[in-house]
């Protein structure tokens, strides 16, 4: 391999690792705080990103700012409204978590439906954040890329910074670790779970913006975007933000090299193999607690 | 003695009521039935509602509803209005394809009109029942199929072939397309999909045999939007053509999107996503300049109009729409000589006996295979023709070792 070589695929690996950790952020926030198992989050994905592209190159034709922020505040207000009509009702009952996790499928299938509908089955795109490319030496990189990887460090850091330092990021920490407890000492944990699925649906609408560009918008695009999630979640440490960051980068560099050297056709299964590997040896992922 | 005169003319009424009534009765002849109280015949059209091929359901669908609506406005068939029942085939599991038949049978369909299947599930699933099927899935592993079974799948027919049709691919883009390669260097990307995989075989074997050298040859999993490190080989070889084999929109377009953030003279052979308007419709003007291949003669230019005039929509793409539209008077053409829409077999012979001449070409149907002969670029009756896209369009561009409309050079050769 030549220095070139190496060099291309380094970046390749970072800039797909930066895909896959904004994939996987929404749903191991979502899941470390409420400890619901979100199925949803991947049509949250494309919703935001339909909703993206009827403010962008669909209908409005805002400026991308625009778009990014209007989105931003569509999807919270969705996710709160999720949260407050579905999730809620269901949590007064014994075994919600579990009742929980089979209404966000089934919400998620009503939802890409939903899309089809609306939208239609056609695949449809977005313009990237920012056109262009940069030409360091022989290595290419797209500015669009680097976007998405200052946006999973700044989402990281910024998630990292609300749990640990503001009020309502230790109160969801709180419920985190115990919602009863957690309630006893007078956290409104209504109100955590709440806002904690509208920042879920907000990183998946960022998300959205992000990714489309790069693998477009259909109803059923979302399921896509969350098995990959799920995969990173899972050797990162359930509900681990650092761990997801960090398992992202670690598959998406394995994925490139396993391309390179023996082809594309085996970097899902030895990403999957790796997940296996690293899950009999420490069955709660690399980082199974809370950053 | 006006109500004398009331009494009268009720009776009048009365009288002519019971003539028209009875007088038809009693000469043999029954009176015309009211179109709505007429059966319809049911034709079963399993297609892509959803999922990833679905922008080419929306071609298969439209090109099956342009036929059923002509023969309706005409008459219908044998005196009977058709009636299109659909059924998704979401991504063609086995699954979807046994519930998109089940309820096709259940709603008592006379005929199944399908684009494609991927793989030979569609004919171990439809071959089940007699109802025929008219399909083009233009892959080996299902002429195979009903080859291997004729006893079972008499009632399957292909109007695309296999795979063949392909293979002369690689010798029209390099001798007969009139563009002078700086390098004979080529990259072959392929997805894992049979179909796919044996038109790279095709291609890869011609480009050897012709002395080039391959330097990327990749089978990539199927929907991949990930084309970082196989650009990253691409643009340190400079190959001067690159031949992507998918079915998969997203693969393609993906690929394509990253491509020209920083291209290299390469003719790109994008052999049949390019007759997805998909393809056209999310690349907009960045599409132009992309070569495909597929089933649609310079002739077929006048479907153009048709469909314009029908859906108030340029044409972007190729295929799917004429072909439904001839399958479906393939259909009609065997029910009006047979005479009962009910007689499949008859029905099925007619397919064989009597050819038909549509958009796509004429369809003869082989009696082995069932399937009709797709010889290469131009060649058999239903031929496969070189196209481009230009100005957001497909163009037929070699036909028949011809050039059948001008060659552009694509925009990001810098030649």
């Amino acid at each position: 391999m030549t220095a070139e070589q190496l060099g291309n695929l380094l970046i390749t690996g970072v800039t797909l690792g930066a895909v896959y950790a904004v994939m996987a952020l929404g749903l191991t926030f979502v899941y470390g705080v409420t400890k619901i198992f979100n199925f949803a989050q991947g049509a949250f994905f494309t919703w935001g990103a339909y909703i993206a592209w009827m403010l962008s190159s669909g209908y409005l034709h805002l400026p991308y700012a625009a778009v990014v922020i209007i989105t931003i505040l569509i999807m919270f207000l969705f996710g709160l409204g999720y949260e407050r009509a579905i999730m809620y009702p269901l949590r007064r009952f014994p075994q919600w978590d579990f009742t929980t996790m089979i209404v966000t499928l089934g919400s998620a299938l009503l939802l890409d439906n939903l899309a089809l509908v609306i939208f239609g089955a056609g695949m449809k795109t977005l313009p990237h954040l920012v056109e262009g490319s940069f030409n360091p030496g022989a290595f290419l990189i797209t500015r669009h890329d680097v976007v998405i990887l200052v946006a999973a460090i700044a989402i990281m850091v910024i998630l990292t910074l609300f749990l640990g330092k503001t009020r309502e990021g230790m109160a969801m920490r709180g419920v985190s670790q115990d919602t009863v407890g957690a309630q006893i000492v007078g956290i409104p944990i209504n109100r955590v779970f709440s806002y904690t699925f509208a920042i879920a649906a907000v990183l998946a609408g960022i998300s959205g913006i992000l990714l489309a560009p790069k693998i477009l918008i259909y109803p059923t695009v979302g399921w896509t975007v969350f098995i990959r999630a799920f995969v990173v979640m899972t050797l990162g440490g359930l509900g681990s933000i650092k761990g997801a960051v960090i398992a992202a980068f670690i598959l998406a560099m394995i994925e490139v090299f396993a391309t390179f050297y023996i082809g594309g056709i085996w970097g899902l299964p030895i990403f999957i193999v790796v997940l296996v590997i690293v899950l009999t040896v420490r069955p709660r992922g690399l980082f199974g607690t809370w950053a | 003695v006006k109500s004398k005169g009331l009494l009268k003319l009720v009776i009048g009424i009365g009288v002519v009521a019971v003539l028209a009534i009875t007088v038809p009765l009693m000469s043999g002849c029954r009176a015309p039935a009211a179109p709505e109280e007429v059966e319809p015949i049911k034709i079963g059209m399993p297609y892509y509602m959803t999922g990833a091929m679905a922008r080419d359901g929306v071609e298969i669908k439209r090109g099956t509803v342009m036929a059923v609506e002509e023969i309706n406005s005409a008459g219908g068939l044998l005196g009977r209005p058709l009636e299109i029942v659909e059924a998704d085939l979401i991504n063609c599991a086995p699954e979807d394809v046994t519930t998109a038949y089940n309820l096709l049978m259940a709603a008592g369909v006379d005929v199944n009109i399908a684009g494609y299947f991927l793989g030979p599930v569609g004919v171990h699933t439809f071959g089940k029942s007699d109802v025929p099927l008219l399909n083009a899935s233009a892959q080996q592993l299902s002429l195979d199929a009903v080859l291997e079974n004729k006893e079972e799948y008499w009632n399957i027919f292909d109007g695309a072939g296999g795979e063949r049709g392909y293979e002369e691919s690689f010798t029209s883009l390099t001798e007969l397309l009139p563009y002078e390669y700086p390098n004979k260097k080529v990259a072959i990307l392929t997805t894992d999909f049979g179909y796919s995989i044996a038109i790279t075989d095709y291609f890869r074997e011609d480009a050897i045999e012709a002395g080039w050298e391959i330097v990327l040859d990749e089978i990539h999993p199927f929907g991949n939007t990930e084309y970082g490190v196989q650009l990253a080989k691409i643009r340190e070889e400079k190959p001067s053509l690159i031949a992507f084999t998918t079915v998969h929109g997203a693969e393609v377009i993906s690929f394509f999107t990253d491509f020209i953030e920083d291209p290299i003279d390469s003719i790109i052979w994008a052999q049949y996503v390019v007759s997805i308007p998909e393809f056209t419709e999310v690349m907009g003007e960045k599409s132009n300049g992309v070569f495909g291949s597929g089933s649609y003669p310079p002739e077929a230019d006048a479907w153009d109009e048709k469909y314009l005039a029908r859906w108030g929509e340029v044409k972007t793409g190729a295929f799917y729409g004429p072909f439904n539209y001839d399958a479906v008077h393939i259909w009609a053409e065997a029910v009006k000589r047979v005479g009962d829409p009910t007689d499949y077999r008859a029905i099925c012979q007619a397919f064989i006996d009597y050819p038909y001449e549509g958009w796509c070409g004429r369809f003869v149907f082989d009696p082995d295979t069932q399937a009709v002969n797709w010889g290469g670029i131009g060649k058999g009756t239903v031929p496969v023709t070189l196209f481009q896209v230009q100005e957001q369009r497909v163009i037929p561009v070699l036909y028949d070792d011809k050039l059948a409309n001008e060659f552009q050079m694509p925009w990001w050769i810098e030649r």
